[in-house]
C-alpha cells in the first residue's frame, strides 16, 4: 500500500512551483562574443621573431585596450580610447625593454583612436614621464602597465628608459627595431604569462603599493611617476577632470610606484606608508564611476530607493572587455573576476571564490562554437599540464615552440601545425585558427579519447503503470508525447530505445524489428531479478519503429483497468540497469507512487511537524535508503543518466528518489497532483524538450587553472570521478555546475589566472568531441578591486548550491542564517574599506556590482527549497526544488529568485504596435503587494509558472473577453484558452513570447483573483518576496537588519 | 602463569591485524586522492574491511575486559565508542557518491586510529616481553613490577 498515506491527504493543487524543464531542441553551442580579430591577436604578447612590419593589432596595443577598459572604474570622465592606449603601452614596455622606442610604436598601432592622443602629449613633454603618465593618470590603467613589467625589471635596464621616452615620440616611426627588442624582452622576461601581464595591468593601478610583494619587484622596473605626470592628465582626459583634484595626490604617490625605475628607493618609502589612505582614495574614485553607490537609509527607510533587478540584465561582461578572447559569460562566470593575490586577501573576501560553469549553454544564432579538427596532428596540448591549445598560449622561437599559459612549459609545435610568425609575433595563419582566437572551441577527438566506440543516443523509459498513473492521465499524455517526439530524437539512425513498465511486477517488451506487435513479458519474482531476452529489449528505433509505435499506441489502453497500487520500483530499476549497462544512455523514470515492493522500498516517513526545528530536521531531506545512492553510483559508472519525473499527489520521498538524478547528472521534474487535464501541456512540453534537446553523452568535465589556485569543491548534479574530474553521463544546455576555488600558495606571483574548462563527450551524431572554454582573469592585490569585479549572479548561484547542501546536514534556519552571515560579512568588509575616508554613518554602502546581493539573498531564503518550516512547503516540493536549483544556470536561477511581475491590462488595451512601445508598457514592478493595483491585471513569471492576477476592480469586460463563459467560475478550474477576440489573442501572444524567451521549462498558467484565499496567498502573495510573509522579513526590514549587523563591530 | 605470554601474543596479533587494516584503508584513500584508483574500487575496498576492523576491535576490547586488563580496556573503549556511534548512525561505510567531500576527514580519523594502535602496539609489546621474562624466570626471582615504570595492571 505504498500509495496510501493516511496522514497526508493530498497536496493542494500546486502547480509545482518548481522546476520542470521545457523541452526544446536547441543547439547548445556557441562561440564567445565577437571579438575583433585584431584585438585578440593583440593580446598575444609573444612576438619572438621580430619582423619589421608591425601590424597594428600587434602585441602591445590591443592588450592595452581591453585591459584598460575593464579596469577603468570611472566611466564618465574617461576618454576611452585615448586615455587607455597611451598609458598602457608605454609604461609596461618601456620599463621592460631597454629601448623605449619599440614600445611606442607598437602601442599606437593597435587602436587607432588611442594612438593619437598619446603622441600629442608626448611631444609636449619631453620627459619620459609624460607619455607614461597619461596612462597612469587615468587611474587604473597605469598600474596595469607596470605589472607586466614586473618580471622584466632586471632586463630592462629600466631607469634610463625614461629618458628614452622623451625621444620616443618619434619612435613610433621606427617601430620595426623596437618591436623586435620589445618582443624579445617580453619573451625572456615574462615566461609564465606574458599576455596576462599586458592585459592585466590596468586592473591593479593604485593598489600595488599595498602589496609588498609587488612593490618590491615593480619599483625597480617602473619606478615612480613623479608629479609631473599630473600634467599629462589634463591633456588627455578632459573627462576626468572632476576626480583629478582629489586623485592627483594619491595617484602620484602610487604611480610613483610604477613609474620610472630610478626612484625606487625614494618612492617606496613614500608610497608604502600611505598605502591604506591611498587605497581609500582610489576606491573612492572608483565609487564615483562604477563604484559603490551609497544610498542613505535612515531609520525611515524609503523603499523606493532600494535597488531592484527589474528589467535589467545582470550579465556582467567586465571580463570580456578586459580579455576579449575569453569564453562568453554564458559558459563561465566567476564570483569575482579579480583573483586575490594572497591568502590573506582571499580570507577577507566572504562571498566565496568560485565559478559557475554551464559548458553547453545555448548560444544565440551566429555565435556557435567553432569546430576544429586536428586530424593529422592530434590535438595540441601541453605536455605537462594537458592544457589544450588556446588563444592565450604564446608562440616563440619563430613559431617552433609554444608556451603553455597555464603551466608555462615550453612545448614543441608539431610539424603539421607549424606556421611562421609575423613581425608582431602572431602566427600568420591566425585567421584560420579559431582555437587561437576564440575562447570557446570544439575539437574533434581522435581515437585516443575513446575507451569504446562512441555510444548511440539511447533513451530508456521506466514507466509506472499503477492505478494512480493511469487515473491521473499521465500514462496517456506520456505515450502520446513520446510518440510525437520519436521523429526528433537526436542521433537518427543510431538512436536506441526501450521500455519497461512496472506496478507490483515488472513488464518487459520485446520490440524486435521482425515483430509487428511488441511482446510483453512479466517478471513477478522481485527478489531475484533477471532480464529475459536481453538483446531485444533495447532496440534501434529506426529499425523497430513500427513496433515502438504500436507499443505506444496501445500502452494507455493496456493498463486502462489496472487497479494495482503497488510499486516495485527498486527491482524495475535494477532490471533497467541490467538492460542499459552495456551502452549507457538516458533513463527516464515516470514515478507516481512510493516504491513499496522489493529492494529499495521506502517507508512513509512523511513530513513530521515535530521534527522541524530539531537536530533531526535534516534527516527528512537526506536519502533514506542507501540502495538509491548505490544505484546512482552504478548508473554513473556505466554512463547512464537518470531523469526522474514524479507525479504523485502523495508523499513519494523525492529526497531519496531524487538522488538517482543528482548523482547521474540528471534532473528531477516534479508535478504534484498531476492531472492530465491541467498539467498535460507542461508535461508534454518539458518531456519533449528533455527528449529532443541537444545532449552530450558519456562525458567528463575537468577544469584546469593556473598555478597557485585550485578548485576544491564542486556543487551540482553529477558525481566526481576523481578529485577534479566530473562524470556526466549526459549533459545538456540546461545544466550548470558550481565550484569553489582556493589559493594554494600564500602569494600569487602571476598577474593573470587562466581557467580552462574541457568537456569530453560524445555528440548525438556519434562523434567524440572536446569542448574547451578558456578564460583569463586578473590577479588583484586589493579588496576593492575584487568587489568591483564581482558578479552577483555567480555569487548567488554558488550560495544557492551551498545553502541547499547545507539543508542536508542542518536545519533550514541555519542554512538561511549562513547566507545572511556571508552577506553581512561581505558588506562589513566593504564598509571598512570606506568608513575611514567618509562619514557614512547611517548610510548603507555597497559596491555597485553587488547592489542586488542583499535582495537576492533574501529571495534565496524565501525560495521553496529554503523557506520557513513545516507549513511553508511540502517536503517533496522542497526537495524537488532543491534538486532543480542545484542544476539551474545563473540566469534562470536569478529569474526564479526575483521573478518578473508585470502589469498587462494597459498592454492589452493599447495593443502597442512596435516592440519598443510594448516593452515600455510592459515594465516590471517591484514584487510587493503594494504594487498590485486592484484595477489592474498582472502577470507573474518566475520561469516555471505564470500567475495571472485579476484585480478586484478590473473591468468586467476585460475579464469576460479573456475568459469568456468562465469569467465568474472558480478560477482553480479554469484554464486560459485563446478566444475569438483581440484581447485574448494579445494575451496568449504575450504568454507565448514569454515562454519562448526561455524554453527549458514550460510555464503553466494559473489564474488568481484578488482576495481569493487561499489560492491568492499560495500562488502569488507568498512569492512577493519584498513583503513580510510567513515569518520572513520584508525587503525593507531585511536591509535594515543587514545594515545593523554590518555596523556591529564595524 | 604460562598462559599470560600466549595471551599477549594474541593481543599482539590482533593489534597487528588492526594496524594493517588501517594502513590498507589509508592507502586506498591516498590512492583515491592521487587518482591511482577510482572511487568505486576504493570505496568498495575500504567498505569490505570496515566491518572486519570493527569486529576485530570489539574482540580486542572484550578480551582485555575478560582478562582483567582494565587500563588498556579503558583505552580501547575510546575507538570502540566511535565505532559504535558510526555504525549506529549508518555512517561507517564510505559513500561512493560523496567520497571526495569527506576524504579529508575520513583520512584524518583513520590516521588518528592508526596512531592509537601504534601506541597500543608498544604497550602490548612491552607487556609481552615482561610476561615472557616472568614466565621464564623462577617465581622467586620474578621482576617486581612495582619498581618498573610500567604500572602493574599490565
Amino acid at each position: 500500500m505504498g500509495t496510501e498515506y493516511p496522514n497526508r491527504p493530498s497536496f493542494p493543487s500546486r502547480p509545482a512551483a518548481t522546476p520542470f524543464g521545457v523541452p526544446q531542441s536547441t543547439t547548445p553551442f556557441q562561440s564567445s562574443r565577437p571579438v575583433v580579430g585584431s584585438d585578440a591577436s593583440a593580446f598575444r604578447p609573444a612576438p619572438p621573431t621580430s619582423s619589421p612590419a608591425m601590424s597594428p593589432p600587434s602585441s602591445s596595443g590591443p592588450m592595452v585596450g581591453p585591459g584598460i577598459s575593464t579596469f577603468r572604474p570611472m566611466p564618465p570622465g574617461m576618454p576611452n580610447d585615448a586615455g587607455r592606449a597611451p598609458p598602457t603601452a608605454t609604461p609596461p614596455y618601456g620599463p621592460t625593454v631597454s629601448g623605449p622606442f619599440p614600445r611606442f610604436p607598437s602601442l599606437q598601432f593597435p587602436s587607432t583612436a588611442q594612438v593619437p592622443p598619446p603622441r600629442t602629449s608626448m611631444p609636449g613633454q619631453p620627459v619620459v614621464a609624460a607619455p607614461v603618465r597619461p596612462v597612469s593618470g587615468p587611474f587604473s590603467t597605469p598600474p596595469g602597465a607596470h605589472h607586466p613589467q614586473i618580471q622584466p625589471p632586471t632586463v630592462p635596464m629600466g631607469s634610463p628608459p625614461q629618458g628614452a621616452n622623451t625621444v620616443q615620440p618619434s619612435p613610433h616611426v621606427h617601430p620595426g627595431p623596437m618591436q623586435s627588442q620589445f618582443s624579445a624582452a617580453r619573451a625572456t622576461t615574462q615566461p609564465s604569462s606574458p599576455l596576462a601581464g599586458s592585459a592585466y595591468p590596468a586592473a591593479r593601478p593604485g593598489f600595488q603599493s599595498g602589496f609588498p610583494g609587488y612593490i618590491s619587484q615593480q619599483p625597480s622596473g617602473f619606478a615612480q611617476a613623479p608629479p609631473r605626470q599630473s600634467v599629462p592628465f589634463p591633456s588627455q582626459p578632459g573627462g576626468y577632470v572632476p576626480p583629478v583634484p582629489a586623485a592627483s595626490s594619491p595617484y602620484l604617490s602610487q604611480q610613483g610606484g610604477f613609474a620610472p625605475p630610478p626612484p625606487l628607493t625614494s618612492q617606496r618609502p613614500g608610497s608604502m606608508p600611505p598605502t591604506s589612505a591611498m587605497q581609500g582614495l582610489v576606491e573612492d574614485f572608483s565609487s564615483f564611476s562604477i563604484g559603490s553607490v551609497p544610498g542613505s537609509f535612515d531609520s525611515g527607510l524609503d523603499s523606493k530607493v532600494l535597488p531592484r533587478p527589474i528589467d535589467v540584465d545582470l550579465e556582467r561582461n567586465v571580463l570580456s572587455e578586459m580579455y576579449p578572447m575569453n569564453c562568453s559569460s554564458r559558459f563561465l562566470r566567476l564570483t569575482t573576476s579579480g583573483i586575490p593575490n594572497s591568502q590573506s586577501l582571499a580570507s577577507r573576501w566572504h562571498l566565496s571564490l568560485g565559478a559557475v560553469v554551464c559548458p553547453l549553454a545555448e548560444a544565440p544564432d551566429g555565435e556557435e562554437v567553432p569546430v576544429v579538427n586536428f586530424a593529422p596532428t592530434g590535438i595540441i596540448r601541453c605536455r605537462r599540464c594537458r592544457t589544450y591549445v588556446n588563444p592565450y598560449v604564446t608562440f616563440t622561437d619563430s613559431g617552433r615552440k609554444w608556451r603553455c599559459n597555464i603551466c608555462a612549459l615550453l612545448n614543441e609545435v608539431p610539424g603539421e601545425y607549424f606556421a611562421h610568425l609575423d613581425a608582431s609575433g602572431r602566427r600568420v595563419d591566425l585567421d584560420q585558427r579559431p582555437e587561437l582566437t576564440k575562447g570557446s572551441v570544439e575539437f574533434i577527438a581522435p581515437a585516443e579519447y575513446m575507451v569504446r566506440p562512441p555510444m548511440p543516443p539511447l533513451y530508456f523509459f521506466l514507466i509506472d503503470v499503477s492505478l494512480t498513473a493511469v487515473r491521473s492521465g499521465m500514462l496517456e499524455v506520456l505515450a502520446q508525447t513520446i510518440k510525437n517526439s520519436l521523429d526528433s530524437l537526436p542521433g537518427f539512425p543510431r538512436t536506441q530505445i526501450g521500455f519497461i513498465t512496472y506496478d507490483s511486477t515488472v513488464h518487459f517488451y520485446n520490440m524486435k524489428s521482425s515483430l509487428t506487435q511488441p511482446q510483453m513479458m512479466v517478471m513477478s519474482d522481485l527478489e531475484d531479478v533477471f532480464v529475459p531476452l536481453p538483446d531485444d529489449l533495447l532496440v534501434n528505433l529506426s529499425e523497430s519503429r513500427t513496433v515502438v509505435d504500436a507499443f505506444l499506441d496501445s500502452l494507455p489502453s493496456m493498463f486502462q483497468d489496472n487497479v494495482n497500487v503497488e510499486s516495485a520500483f527498486g527491482p524495475a530499476l535494477k532490471t533497467a540497469f541490467m538492460v542499459m549497462n552495456q551502452l549507457g544512455g538516458k533513463l527516464l523514470i515516470f514515478q507516481s507512487s512510493l516504491p513499496s515492493l522489493g529492494v529499495g522500498r521506502l517507508k512513509l516517513r512523511g513530513d513530521d511537524l515535530r521534527v522541524y526545528g530539531t537536530d533531526k530536521e535534516h534527516t527528512l531531506r537526506v536519502p533514506e535508503d542507501p540502495f538509491y545512492k548505490q544505484m546512482a553510483a552504478d548508473f554513473t559508472k556505466y554512463q547512464i543518466a537518470v531523469n526522474v519525473y514524479a507525479f504523485s499527489d502523495k508523499y513519494t520521498d523525492i529526497a531519496t528518489i531524487g538522488t538517482l538524478a543528482k548523482y547521474t547528472g540528471g534532473q528531477v521534474y516534479y508535478y504534484p497532483s498531476f492531472q492530465a487535464s491541467i498539467h498535460k501541456d507542461r508535461l508534454r512540453h518539458e518531456l519533449t524538450r528533455d527528449l529532443t534537446r541537444e545532449t552530450a553523452w558519456e562525458s567528463v568535465m575537468r577544469i584546469r587553472c593556473g598555478k597557485g589556485v585550485r578548485f576544491t569543491t564542486y556543487h551540482g548534479n553529477f558525481m566526481l570521478r576523481s578529485t577534479d574530474l566530473i562524470a556526466l553521463p549526459a549533459v545538456d544546455c540546461d545544466k550548470a555546475y558550481a565550484m569553489q576555488l582556493s589559493l594554494e600558495e600564500t602569494l600569487l606571483t602571476s598577474q593573470t589566472v587562466f581557467f580552462q574548462i574541457a568537456l569530453l563527450y560524445t555528440s548525438s551524431s556519434g562523434e567524440r568531441r572536446i569542448r574547451v572554454h578558456t578564460a583569463a582573469a586578473p590577479v588583484v592585490s586589493d579588496l576593492g578591486e575584487m568587489y568591483r569585479l564581482s558578479d552577483t549572479g555567480a555569487i548567488i548561484s554558488l550560495f544557492t548550491r551551498l545553502a541547499i547542501e547545507k539543508t542536508l546536514t542542518s536545519k533550514l534556519e541555519e542554512a538561511r542564517n549562513s547566507i545572511q552571515l556571508r552577506i553581512v560579512k561581505a558588506l562589513r568588509e566593504y564598509r571598512n574599506l570606506h568608513a575611514v575616508q567618509h562619514r557614512v554613518a547611517g548610510r548603507m554602502i555597497y559596491p555597485e556590482s553587488l547592489k542586488y546581493l542583499p535582495l537576492y539573498g533574501l529571495a534565496l531564503c524565501k525560495t521553496t527549497a529554503l523557506r520557513g518550516g513545516y507549513a511553508d512547503a511540502q517536503l517533496d516540493e522542497r526537495c524537488a526544488a532543491g534538486y532543480t536549483m542545484m542544476a539551474l544556470p545563473v540566469k534562470r536561477l536569478l529569474k526564479l529568485l526575483y521573478p518578473k511581475l508585470i502589469r498587462i491590462d494597459e498592454y492589452l488595451l493599447k495593443k502597442p504596435s512596435s516592440p519598443e512601445e510594448s516593452k515600455d508598457i510592459l515594465k516590471g514592478v517591484p514584487l510587493t503587494s503594494e504594487s498590485l493595483d486592484p484595477q489592474g491585471l498582472y502577470l507573474y513569471d518566475d520561469g516555471f509558472r505564470f500567475v495571472i492576477w485579476f484585480g478586484r476592480m478590473l473591468s468586467p469586460n476585460m475579464i469576460q473577453s479573456l475568459l469568456g463563459e468562465n469569467f465568474a467560475a472558480d478560477f482553480s478550474k479554469v484554464s486560459l484558452q485563446e478566444l475569438d477576440n483581440e484581447m485574448s489573442r494579445e494575451l496568449m501572444g504575450l504568454l507565448k513570447r514569454q515562454r519562448e524567451s526561455d524554453r527549458s521549462y514550460y510555464q503553466l498558467c494559473h489564474l488568481v483573483r484578488q482576495g481569493e484565499q487561499p489560492r491568492e496567498g499560495f500562488f502569488l502573495l507568498a512569492n512577493l518576496i519584498e513583503d513580510p510573509v510567513g515569518g520572513h522579513m520584508g525587503y525593507q526590514d531585511w536591509i535594515l537588519q543587514v545594515h545593523r549587523q554590518v555596523q556591529q563591530n564595524a | 602463569m604460562s598462559w599470560e605470554p600466549i595471551l599477549w601474543l594474541i593481543f599482539l596479533a590482533i593489534n597487528i591485524a588492526l594496524i594493517s587494516l588501517l594502513i590498507y584503508q589509508i592507502v586506498c584513500l591516498t590512492d583515491l586522492e592521487a587518482d591511482y584508483m577510482n572511487p568505486y574500487e576504493s570505496s568498495s575496498r575500504i567498505n569490505s574491511v570496515v566491518l572486519k576492523e570493527y569486529v576485530l576491535h570489539s574482540a580486542f576490547c572484550i578480551l582485555f575486559l575478560v582478562t582483567g586488563h582494565w587500563f588498556i580496556f579503558l583505552l580501547t573503549l575510546l575507538p570502540a565508542y566511535y565505532n559504535v556511534r558510526k555504525f549506529l548512525s549508518r555512517q561507517h561505510l564510505i559513500d561512493v557518491t560523496e567520497v571526495f567531500r569527506f576524504i579529508e576527514s575520513e583520512k584524518k580519523i583513520r590516521i588518528l586510529k592508526l596512531g592509537f594502535y601504534l601506541v597500543l602496539f608498544v604497550l602490548v609489546l612491552v607487556s609481552l616481553v615482561l610476561s615472557f621474562i616472568n614466565a621464564l624466570v623462577d617465581e622467586d626471582e620474578a621482576i617486581d613490577f612495582g619498581s618498573l615504570p610500567l604500572p602493574s595492571f599490565f
